[in-house]
């Protein structure tokens, strides 16, 4: 070992046991306040829709006739406009012109155009786009079952006679991997049982989570953080039961949820069959899921199956008789694949939008019967202003 | 274990504790070669994959002590030997694959283990380190964990005289380094890798002329600063480490972009790389030449062999493929290349003609520009391959890339005053005499601050899955 050196004559100053400590704190509380300030000004975000709101049991009610604006903090201000029934469509929910055709979508917030202008979600694009394809009306209701906070996805099957009575000529059920990753902690303590007390480190991780989803700064920094598809799919992969929807085999985790969409699938599936309504089961894909499927195309699966969630989703399908939407492969095949979706909200973008859009106006000129003799959409899709992805 | 990471801290700080704690130098020094053992025990799990790694630094004591006993005296083929031992257990292109061992092993910090042995061996054959080197010192110098990765390269007589006292400045001082190192190297570079792959996909994007030429320049000048932080963080952060553990590491980056020639450049990127070769190579290669060409004309000249051999060196040791090869020839050649232009400047200006040219701000700073731009060009071949290097020639047209290196070299002559300037100005604020840099109270704020944004930088990678936030509640 090296000799030794005499020790130098360095001692602290009595003063500095207390300014540098200060001078820690200080740093600490201006480069937060300056992050948080800065970051609130150069993103702004309105995420309260004020036509909203909600009951004890987490159902949403909607002011009818009422227009609120939002801004997502990586998206642009919008307007969200209810019928009068309170669904977010153009089109009245009153009854059905005699020349209509009247689709009615089932979901949360994917559906409902979360952060979206009506004109670019999926609804509003296959609205006008139909419309202009078959000549006469082809209207959209928009049923939200929730921008949800908790598992509510299951309530859909609660929804078939309200949907039912607006004389839909297809129901399109939206659901996604985030609807049902809601049910992994939605199991209520048994009566009687008694609630285990937080600890320090639980606290600690609230507080974490907290700063994770109100701070803007943190917003901000997952944007960018995560605007890399390979990295953020790396870090998705690292959150166990979230992200196993894209391992096989499910867990028993996703088997239950899947359990769940069986039944409330099923259930609505029977509604609709004897009243003779064709039924979609829409897939809306997810960023991770999105990536995962873009780099297994491309021969790195990194461990992943892209494969196994939306093929039980598939069966669940086939069993009830219903047509099943998966965007997927669209998605992924698109020049702008890594700009569909929020990077850090994670909601479909106007582009996300348009691929759900496509893949489901395929489905729906397919098996609704009113739609049958519309012809010519992919001619008006060209013609179709702001459309970047023309076919050729 | 990855150096630098959080894991490592925390296996350094056990070490230095435990180091610090023990009074009995024998048993100290048995501590500290428990760590190093352990720390390169983390690169692989079964003994099996160290022997060839073993076989070499036995090797070199072997050579170390018959060196010193005097049974052995041509200290040449031994020199020889170590680096034909090391190029072959290291697989360099020059030797034919037939040679190798065949399967995998440890070859972590060989090159940098290389250095240290063999200027131990050169020392001790010629008899500047008279001291008898006992294995466990041998073992404890050559494999000292702290360094082994990526340097710096310690010579054995700096080693020797390299203790760190504790005292709360050295825990201070240390704290900041550790904290610079991590946050260059975990932020900084990571910032400017991920621009740099941003750069690499949209110059695959067709465009015109100028945007051709703009990406061009920016592929020349991303990686440079990348590597600065990348390296300049490793060192940091390795050399507040060590501290800890109360040994001074050398320091391998002074300003490096600051410099105004590429001989200079040298001088003040991975310093102990450039020392080493100056005392191993240059200095024994040029006192060689002159002993044989005693001409006081053709003498500068051979000053720019020497030079050019030396650098060659430094860029081929980078490396095994040809790419590498061809890097050292681009550093020798900057680095002769710019040692012939002060001879012939010399001869034609005078010395105090060449004196005051290189004085001259304008000089000086286009001469900053100019030795940026040609580093940056040559770590194409130290970061990219061949095959790359066609692409990008294909997607971005040579023409393009003349022209963005020419825009590095205009924009770095400004960019790089500015920073002199605001640098120089930093250094002439003063508060009761001392520089404001050098004042503790900015130096605690700057060190949370970059601790702020290291934590901050790991909730963000550690928040849960991103996905759809339902913020309105």
């Amino acid at each position: 070992m090296p000799s030794k050196e005499p020790p130098p004559d360095w001692r602290l100053p009595r003063r500095d046991y207390v300014l540098l400590p200060a001078t820690v704190l200080v740093t600490v509380l201006l480069l937060t306040f300056l992050a948080e300030v800065g970051a609130r000004l150069v993103w702004p975000e309105q995420p309260v829709d004020t036509c909203e709101t909600w009951d004890e049991k987490l159902n949403v009610h909607v002011h009818p006739n009422c227009r609120s604006t939002v801004k997502s903090a990586e998206g642009d201000w919008v307007e969200y406009r209810y019928n009068e029934c309170g669904f977010r469509s153009a089109a009245s929910c009153g009854p059905k012109p005699p020349n209509a055709t009247r689709i009615v979508v089932l979901g949360t917030s994917v559906s409902r155009g979360y952060w979206m202008a009506y004109n670019d979600s999926f609804s509003g694009r296959l609205e006008r786009e139909l419309s202009s394809a078959c000549g006469r009306p082809v209207e959209f209701q928009n049923l939200s079952i929730g921008v949800a906070k908790g598992p509510v996805w299951h309530t859909a099957a609660q929804r078939s006679a309200e949907t039912l009575s607006l004389e839909p000529d297809a129901i399109v059920l939206v659901v996604t991997n985030f609807d049902l990753i809601q049910y992994h902690t939605s199991v209520p303590a048994a009566a009687g049982q008694v609630q285990p007390q937080r600890g320090l480190v639980d606290r600690l991780g609230e507080w974490k989570a907290r700063f994770t989803s109100d701070s803007r700064a943190m917003t901000m920094a997952m944007h960018f953080a995560f605007s890399d598809p390979v990295r953020y799919l790396q870090f998705f992969l690292r959150h166990g039961d979230s992200a196993d929807f894209l391992r096989s085999p499910l867990t028993a985790e996703w088997l239950e949820r899947l359990n769940m969409v069986d039944r409330t699938v099923g259930s609505l599936a029977d509604a609709a069959h004897a009243a003779g309504v064709p039924l979609l089961l829409l897939l809306a894909p997810s960023r991770p899921a999105v990536i995962a499927a873009h780099a297994s195309a491309l021969g790195q699966s990194a461990g992943t199956d892209v494969t196994a969630f939306p093929g039980a989703l598939a069966a669940i399908a086939r069993q009830h008789g219903m047509v099943f939407v998966d965007p997927t492969s669209i998605e992924i095949a698109a020049p702008d694949w890594n700009q569909l979706f929020f990077f850090s909200d994670g909601h479909p973008t106007a582009s996300g939008h348009r691929f759900i859009a496509d893949a489901l106006r395929g489905a729906l000129l397919e098996n609704v019967p009113r739609l049958a003799d519309c012809s010519d959409v992919r001619g008006i899709r060209e013609a179709t202003p702001g459309n970047r992805n023309s076919a050729k | 274990m990855t150096v630098p990471s959080y894991q490592f801290l925390a296996f350094a700080l056990m070490v230095a504790l435990v180091v610090r704690l023990i009074r009995f130098e024998p048993l100290r020094n048995v501590a500290i070669l428990t760590a190093n053992v352990l720390f390169l025990a983390s690169f692989a799990g079964s003994p099996v994959l160290f022997i060839p790694f073993a076989g070499f630094v036995l090797f070199g004591f072997a050579v170390m002590r018959a060196l010193q006993s005097k049974r052995v005296s041509t200290l040449w083929i031994w020199v020889a030997a170590t680096v034909l031992l090391f190029c072959w257990i290291k697989r360099y292109s020059v030797v034919p694959p037939l040679l190798f061992i065949p399967g995998p092993y440890v070859t972590v910090g060989l090159s940098y283990i290389f250095f240290r042995m063999l200027s131990l061996i050169i020392d001790v054959g010629q008899g500047a380190t008279t001291k008898r080197i006992g294995l466990l010192e041998y073992l404890n110098y050559t494999l000292n964990f702290t360094c082994i990765t990526a340097g710096p390269i310690q010579l054995y007589e700096d080693y020797l005289h390299a203790h760190i006292p504790f005292s709360a400045h050295t825990l201070g001082v240390s704290a900041e380094r550790i904290t610079r190192g991590l946050f260059k190297v975990l932020i900084v570079s990571e910032v400017l890798n991920a621009f740099l792959h941003h750069v690499i996909a949209s110059a695959a994007e067709p465009g015109d002329f100028a945007t051709r030429s703009y990406y061009s320049a920016l592929l020349v000048s991303i990686y440079p600063f990348f590597l600065y932080f990348n390296f300049s963080g490793y060192t940091d952060f390795v050399i507040g480490c060590a501290a800890l553990m109360g040994l001074r590491l050398p320091e391998n980056f002074d300003r490096p972009f600051t410099s105004r020639s590429f001989i200079e450049f040298w001088s003040r990127w991975h310093i102990s790389l450039s020392n080493w070769l100056k005392t191993y190579v240059y200095n024994p290669l040029l006192s060689a030449m002159l002993r044989r060409i005693e001409s006081a004309s053709i003498g500068p000249f051979l000053a720019v062999i020497a030079f050019f051999v030396t650098f060659f060196l430094v860029g081929a040791w980078h490396g095994q493929t040809s790419e590498f090869l061809f890097f050292g020839l681009l550093q020798g050649g900057g680095v002769s290349v710019n040692k012939l232009y002060q001879v012939l400047a010399l001869r034609w200006l005078g010395r105090q003609g060449y004196k005051a040219l290189a004085a001259n701000p304008l000089y000086a700073a286009i001469c900053r520009g100019l030795t940026f731009a040609w580093f940056g060009f040559s770590l194409l071949w130290f970061w990219s391959n061949w095959d790359q290097l066609r692409e990008f020639v294909g997607q971005l047209g040579a023409v393009s890339i003349v022209l963005g290196v020419l825009e590095v070299v205009v924009v770095a002559t400004l960019a790089l005053q500015l920073w002199v300037w605001v640098h120089d100005g930093a250094l002439q604020l003063r508060v009761r005499g001392s520089a404001l840099v050098e004042s503790r109270y900015l130096r605690t704020a700057l060190c949370t601050a970059a601790v702020a944004a290291l934590l901050f930088t790991g909730v963000v990678l550690n928040a849960p899955a991103p996905e759809i936030v339902y913020k309105t509640f």
